[in-house]
C-alpha cells in the first residue's frame, strides 16, 4: 500500500513542474508594458563622462590638434603641424611629399630691356653717359644669366678749370647672372642680387691752355685720342616689379671696382663706358623691360608613400591623415 | 631680408659720400728737389742758397738767401727740351757768381691729365742732368717720370764742413 502513495507523490510533483513550466512560456510571450524614461540628472560628471570615456582614443586627439593646426611642408618632404594654441610642433611621420627643389621650370621666361639711367642722369647735369641694352634668361625663377650692351660718351669742362674732357661714344659689355631671392613668389616681382664683369674698349682726349707759370706763357697742349680699355667688376641689388601686362621697371643699386686697365703715359682715362667716373664706387641702374613669358607654370607637391616612421623633433606622431577622421570637440 | 639691411644702408652712405674730395696734389707737375749733405747723406738746410732759373724773363728767385729751407720747386719749361737752374752762394769766400752752381735737366714733355680734380698739365720724364761741382758734389733723380704728385724726386748733395770734436 506504501507503493501507490509514492506514485501518487511524484505525480503530483511532475504535475506541478508542467503547470509551473507551461505558466512561465506563456507569462514570457506576453509584452511587458514600458516603462516611461526618466531624464538624467544634468551635472558635472555627466557632461565630462563622454571626455572619461574617450580620453584614451588617440585618433580622435590627434584629429583634435590637427583641426586647430597649421601646418607646412619641411624641405624633406613631410608635413609639420603647429598647434595654434600651444605652439607645439608635429612631424607626420607616416606620409611624405615629394617637393621640387624648383618651384618654377627651367626655363620661365626671357627679358629684354634698356637702362635709361645715363639719360636720366644726363637730364640732371651728368656729363657722360648714353643708353644700355640689357637681356636675361629666367632659370627656375632664382637665376638670370644677363648680358649687357651698350654705348657710353662723355664731354666735360669742369667749372674753373680750363681744359675740357672727350670721349667719342664706344661700346661697352657686361656679363653675369642675377639671384632671385623671391624664387619660389610671382615671377612678375624680383628682388635680387647680381655680378658682373664689364669690359670697354674706348678712346678719351683732353685739351687745354694751363695757366701761366715761373716761365710765363704755357702752350696749349691736346691729349688727342689715348687708346684705352679697361674691366671692371660689379654687385648689386635690386628689384624688378611688373608695370603691365609684360612690361616691367627695375632698379639697381651697383657697386663697382676696377680690376684691370690700360696704361699710358698721358694718365689715366676720367670716364670708362658702362663704368661711369673713375672715382665713383657707386651707381645705379633703371631698366624697363619686356618680358616674353615662356613656362610660368609652378611644379605641384606630389605625395610619396612611405613607410617611414621617423619622428622628428616630437613627442607625438600623427597617424596619416585621413578624411574620414571625426574630429572631436572637447 | 634681414641680411640685405646692412647692404642696403651700406649702398646708400656710399651714395651719400660719392663726391670727390677735390685735388689732393698739385695742380701742376712741379720737380721737387731736396737739399743733402754729402757726407752725411742726411736731409739738410741752407740759408745761404739764392736759387733762380738761367735766362728767366722774370728774374724771380725760387729761394732767396737768408731763408731756411731743405727743398725747392724747379719748374720746367714745357716747350723746351732742357731747363737750367743757378745756385748762387752767399757764404764768405764763395759769394762770388764763379763759384755758383748749375743744374741743367734734359727732358720730353707729355701732355698729362692727372684728374678732373687736379686738371691736365704737362708732365716730364727726365732723360739726362748735368751739373756743377763747385758747392754740389752731386745730383741724384729718384724717379725720372715728374707728374703733379707731391714727391721729392731730385736730390741735391752738397758739400759739407763737418766739425771736428772737441778733445
Amino acid at each position: 500500500m506504501k507503493r501507490p502513495s509514492a506514485l501518487r507523490a511524484m505525480r503530483s510533483l511532475l504535475l506541478c513542474i508542467v503547470a509551473l513550466t507551461a505558466f512561465g512560456v506563456v507569462f514570457a510571450q506576453t509584452p511587458v508594458k514600458k516603462k516611461p524614461r526618466v531624464s538624467p540628472i544634468t551635472s558635472a560628471a555627466a557632461q565630462t563622462q563622454a571626455i572619461n570615456e574617450t580620453r584614451d582614443d588617440t585618433a580622435r586627439i590627434n584629429a583634435a590638434i590637427r583641426a586647430r593646426s597649421s601646418h607646412y611642408h619641411r624641405d624633406d618632404g613631410y608635413t609639420v603641424y603647429v598647434d595654434t594654441l600651444t605652439g607645439e610642433q608635429w612631424v607626420d611621420s607616416t606620409s611624405r611629399f615629394n617637393i621640387p627643389k624648383m618651384k618654377y621650370p627651367l626655363l620661365v621666361a626671357a627679358t629684354v630691356g634698356v637702362n635709361i639711367w645715363d639719360p636720366v642722369m644726363r637730364a640732371f647735369g651728368q656729363k657722360y653717359g648714353l643708353v644700355g641694352f640689357n637681356a636675361d634668361v629666367n632659370l627656375h625663377n632664382r637665376y638670370f644669366p644677363a648680358l649687357e650692351i651698350g654705348l657710353g660718351k662723355a664731354a666735360n669742362t669742369p667749372a674753373g678749370e680750363d681744359f675740357t674732357y672727350t670721349s667719342p661714344m664706344s661700346v661697352y659689355f657686361k656679363i653675369g647672372a642675377d639671384y632671385n631671392f623671391m624664387y619660389n613668389s610671382n615671377p612678375d616681382y624680383q628682388f635680387f642680387a647680381g655680378l658682373r664683369y664689364g669690359f670697354s674698349p674706348f678712346k678719351w682726349s683732353v685739351a687745354g691752355s694751363p695757366e701761366p707759370g715761373y716761365w710765363g706763357d704755357v702752350p696749349p697742349f691736346k691729349i688727342d685720342g689715348v687708346s684705352s680699355t679697361a674691366g671692371w667688376v660689379e654687385f648689386s641689388v635690386g628689384l624688378r616689379v611688373k608695370l603691365w601686362r609684360n612690361i616691367s621697371a627695375g632698379w639697381r643699386i651697383i657697386f663697382h671696382s676696377l680690376l684691370n686697365e690700360s696704361k699710358n703715359e698721358h694718365g689715366k682715362p676720367w670716364y670708362i663706358p658702362g663704368y661711369g667716373s673713375r672715382k665713383g664706387v657707386v651707381t645705379g641702374a633703371f631698366s624697363v623691360s619686356y618680358t616674353l613669358p615662356i613656362n610660368r607654370k609652378e611644379r605641384n607637391l606630389s605625395l610619396v608613400d612611405t613607410t617611414s616612421s621617423e619622428i622628428t623633433g616630437s613627442s607625438l606622431e600623427f597617424p596619416a591623415m585621413n578624411p574620414t577622421d571625426t574630429v572631436f570637440q572637447p | 631680408m634681414r641680411k640685405l639691411l646692412p647692404i642696403i644702408a651700406a649702398a646708400a652712405a656710399g651714395l651719400a659720400g660719392c663726391n670727390s674730395a677735390g685735388c689732393l696734389d698739385n695742380g701742376s707737375a712741379l720737380p721737387l728737389a731736396g737739399f743733402y749733405s754729402y757726407e752725411s747723406l742726411a736731409q739738410i738746410s741752407v740759408n745761404t742758397v739764392t736759387v733762380v732759373g738761367a735766362d728767366s724773363p722774370t728774374d724771380s728767385l725760387m729761394l732767396k738767401a737768408g731763408s731756411s729751407a731743405h727743398q725747392v720747386y724747379l719748374p720746367f719749361k714745357p716747350e723746351a727740351p732742357e731747363v737750367s737752374w743757378v745756385f748762387k752762394y752767399s757764404q764768405p769766400g764763395i759769394s762770388d757768381e764763379q763759384y755758383n752752381d748749375t743744374i741743367t735737366f734734359r727732358y720730353a714733355t707729355i701732355p698729362y691729365f692727372a684728374s678732373l680734380e687736379c686738371g691736365a698739365m704737362y708732365s716730364y720724364r727726365v732723360d739726362d742732368v748735368a751739373y756743377t761741382t763747385h758747392l754740389i758734389d752731386s745730383v741724384g733723380i729718384v724717379d725720372p717720370l715728374f707728374t703733379n704728385v707731391e714727391l721729392e724726386r731730385i736730390r741735391i748733395y752738397f758739400r759739407t764742413a763737418t766739425e771736428e770734436p772737441e778733445q
